[in-house]
């Protein structure tokens, strides 16, 4: 880990990041609802209520959208990692503004004194074996317990119980609650409001998510693809001089993980691409301060071993190199966590 | 992301997407048509 970095504590950034996302969130919902007024003056309680559960529900749709375009966009430009650092709290609250939609939705139902015939919105059982008139609110109520359960779970502490790896897998259940809330909406609000704004946010989202998925689904696919091993299962990385100094290459075996090879100068040190943390691309990351910094949340590690600088611990599997014919070679079985294994090239193999 | 998880990702993903359009489409197709003003229930 960065000594710079501060898991817990509230840098500059963070306060910025958090910022401009609740001034963002508390703008689109209040110019939701003012303009809805003005275009549909409410005429009771209930009425009013209604316009703040759309104006919280599309908030959190498009919210839970722009959460999908994150990662994508972080691959293909490296300026969105950024906001990629603080995305677990996009998350958080986004589940919040989801909650309000919620409860708003309880009030409604409890200003009218009909709270008690909620329940049979879930329990008729018959209503699951139709599409048309499916208990869409069932869908909208497990999203939200699944985005619950990804805020709830959102903290380092958790990352670390878990394990990267499970972590990872439990938040990439966040395309499953995606696909809850379109057919949430789908089924339900665009069912009796036959404006054309609801499909095309439907349709706008689908395809902006879809599209940014591919494009960084094929630039992932190219590198997966891995290259072929020599004849002592080797693998070529290229001329040393083709590595920028101070970065990386990343290489893959046709079956095995990625490997960063990092230069620093003269010194060369190849390293498992996936970062203690959370498995971020660390062949993404630099040199800085002498250390490999993780693009995603600044882990560092020590070219010549894997080691994060004391007084961290983590240490990342490091795999051999060697310079056979002018091209750096590495050989893809990886060497246990934190085994020194740099080298250097001469001058004038650079 | 291992490789595994790329490998899962690359499965489920496109299955869902293609899920997410069947629905949102069939949703789309089979909705009732529009009621008169008067008789329009507006129901969270």
């Amino acid at each position: 880990m960065s000594v710079g970095y501060r898991a817990v504590q509230w840098s500059r950034d963070k306060l910025v990041y958090d910022g401009i996302l609740v001034a963002t969130t508390a703008l689109y919902i209040l110019a939701f609802a003012a303009i809805a007024w003005r275009m549909h003056p409410p005429k009771n309680l209930p009425d009013a209520i209604d316009v703040w559960i759309r104006a919280f529900g599309t908030a959190a749709f498009l919210m839970l959208s722009a959460i999908l375009c994150i990662g994508p966009l972080a691959r293909l430009d490296r300026r969105f990692l950024r906001l990629l650092h603080n995305r677990r709290h996009f998350g958080v609250l986004t589940f919040l503004v989801a909650l309000a939609h919620v409860v708003l939705m309880l009030e409604w139902f409890r200003v009218q004194g009909v709270l008690h015939t909620l329940p049979a919105d879930f329990l008729t059982f018959g209503d699951y074996l139709k599409f048309i008139g499916f208990p869409f609110k069932t869908l909208g109520l497990a999203a939200l317990s699944i985005m619950f359960i990804m805020a709830a779970t959102s903290h380092d502490f958790w990352l670390a119980f878990l394990r990267p790896p499970v972590w990872k897998a439990l938040h990439m259940t966040v395309y499953a609650a995606y696909g809850l809330v379109v057919l949430h909406v789908a089924l339900g609000l665009m069912q009796y409001e036959h404006t054309p704004l609801i499909p095309l946010m439907l349709i706008g989202s689908l395809t902006v998510v879809g599209t940014l998925h591919l494009m960084a689904g094929w630039r992932e696919w190219a590198v997966d693809r891995g290259a072929p091993a020599g004849i002592d299962g080797w693998i070529a990385v290229g001329p040393p001089a083709s590595i920028p100094d101070k970065g990386a290459r990343i290489v893959a075996s046709p079956d095995g993980e990625r490997i960063a090879v990092f230069r620093d100068g003269n010194e060369f040190g190849a390293l498992t691409n996936l970062c203690a943390h959370q498995n971020g691309p660390i062949g993404e990351g630099r040199i800085i301060d002498g250390c490999i910094t993780c693009p995603w949340h600044g882990y560092q590690y020590r070219l010549a071993d894997g080691c994060a600088p004391p007084p961290f611990t983590e240490r990342l599997a490091t795999y051999r190199l060697r310079l056979n014919g002018g091209l750096l070679e590495v050989d893809p079985r990886p060497l246990p966590p934190g085994t020194p294994a740099s080298i250097r090239c001469p001058q004038e193999a650079l | 992301m291992t490789r595994h998880h790329r490998r899962a990702h690359r499965l489920i993903w496109p299955a869902l997407a293609m899920l997410i359009a069947l629905g949102f489409t069939m949703a789309l197709a089979l909705r009732p048509p529009p009621e008169p003003p008067a008789a329009t229930d507006r129901r969270p």
